[in-house]
């Protein structure tokens, strides 16, 4: 493709032609066949980028939407039981949570193990889709396709060797391997590659970072730093708000 | 409305423009209660209305990213629903009811969003190349996204990725598209 073409298509993507370029471009694309694929090619290659980032925003909305609060549907208010029903049932569910409320007291404070047990689930793959029936994956790919398949061990090898490969572009490779290696139990450097992510400008799953961070701290046993952590989810809307509040009154 | 509103507004609006995926996050859950109030008189079911709300932020997002909205008319919270409310006509449309798309047509939502919407909906035809990039690696993959998506000039891209000047990009992004090309003829030789 001719250099000339190659601009031509490229200010057109970027909405910059002026009048002369256009009728050019309308020309071209009505008479030669060969700028008509290449137009059209590269159109879709921007396409095709757009809806990659689509489904990456998707999974990171997705992963939100699990933890938000449902608000009540005004519409069940209309419905079979009549008001009285729900008083008697109001009742007695306070008088169970009571009782429950009671219990709760006088068990011991809730075990650390069990709350990381309860709140932790490995963060989805926002960064690289993988898809499974591609015989040969790049490394960086395999390294996510591991990560979904929670073979863990394999991740965090791949993301370790790609952490030290300066020609791949990944903000997010610390986070990924922090969590792979929380999973391995590898608690302290999970920590620390949390920090270092953090630390980072490029960094897009900060919160994320803190959440996951809280929880390893929380592993361990670290009260002090875990309700620091948790209290800046809590007082900043984002990401695992709701979690971090409930977290807080339990630990 | 209060200063301090149309302040948090702005910087919102800057952040997304700055590619801080947090800021989606925190319109996603700012807006999703008021879009619901709105949302569930039309449609029942909450599957559709959660994927259809989490679409319009998205669109507001990518819309706000690519520069097509600038300045708001109104909160980002109207817009959304404006957007959402859109957004779910169409899907009652698709679903053989038809319904009169005027009444929310004030911010001329419809026009700003077409393009995004035909993007992200066009299926068949970009399949092939929506695994072909998945394939693509680094350095073409990065190159190309910050090309294609972040719609970066060259000398940016020679910076961020560390080469020399501008006219380096030029060639390689060339050699990236020849690539992709390869790649894209493979899966379709696979697929037959």
């Amino acid at each position: 493709m001719a250099d000339k073409y190659q601009n031509l298509i490229d200010n057109y993507l970027r909405g910059r032609l002026d009048e002369e370029q256009r009728r050019e471009l309308e020309r071209l694309a009505d008479t030669d066949e060969d700028f008509r694929t290449e137009l059209e090619f590269h159109t879709q290659t921007r396409s095709a980028f757009a809806k990659q980032k689509h489904g990456h925003l998707k999974k990171r909305l997705q992963s939100l939407a699990d933890e938000t609060p449902k608000t009540l549907n005004p519409k069940q208010y209309t419905n079979r039981f009549g008001k009285s029903f729900w008083l008697v049932a109001a009742s007695a569910l306070l008088i169970c949570s009571i009782g429950l409320y009671l219990w709760l007291l006088r068990q011991s404070e809730a075990k650390p193990r069990d709350l990381y047990i309860a709140y932790f689930e490995p963060y989805p793959n926002v960064v690289l889709p993988v898809t499974r029936d591609e015989a040969q994956l790049t490394k960086h790919a395999l390294a996510y396709s591991y990560y979904e398949q929670e073979e863990y061990a394999k991740a965090y090898e791949l993301f370790e060797s790609l952490s030290q490969d300066s020609s791949t572009n990944d903000p997010e490779i610390p986070f990924y391997k922090a969590i792979s290696a929380m999973q391995l139990n590898r608690n302290d450097e999970a920590i620390t590659l949390f920090n270092k992510y953090q630390g980072e400008a490029s960094a897009k799953l900060d919160r994320q970072a803190k959440w996951y961070e809280a929880l390893t701290r929380l592993k361990q046993g670290d009260k002090v730093e875990t309700r620091k952590l948790l209290q800046y989810l809590a007082d900043n809307p984002g990401y695992k708000q709701a979690e971090a509040i409930r977290l807080l009154e339990q630990y | 409305m209060m200063p301090t509103l149309i302040d948090k507004e702005v910087q919102l609006l800057s952040r997304i423009r700055n590619g801080d995926e947090e800021a989606i996050d925190e319109i996603y859950i700012a807006t999703k209660v008021k879009f619901l109030a709105v949302a569930r008189k039309l449609l029942k079911d909450e599957n559709s209305l959660e994927d259809i709300y989490q679409d319009a932020v998205i669109a507001f997002y990518e819309n706000v990213r690519t520069g097509k909205i600038t300045s708001l008319k109104s909160s980002i919270t109207t817009y959304i629903i404006g957007i959402g409310k859109y957004m779910l006509y169409r899907h009652l449309k698709n679903k053989k009811s038809t319904s009169n798309l005027d009444d929310v047509d004030e911010l001329n939502i419809g026009v700003v969003l077409n393009s995004y919407i035909e993007q992200i909906e066009d299926k068949e035809t970009s399949i092939i190349l929506y695994r072909a990039i998945e394939k693509l690696g680094d350095p073409c993959m990065s190159l190309l996204r910050l090309f294609y998506y972040e719609e970066k000039e060259n000398v940016e891209i020679a910076t961020l990725l560390g080469y020399a000047n501008a006219d380096v990009i030029k060639s390689q992004k060339y050699r990236c598209m020849q690539t992709l090309k390869a790649i894209m003829k493979k899966i379709d030789r696979n697929g037959r």
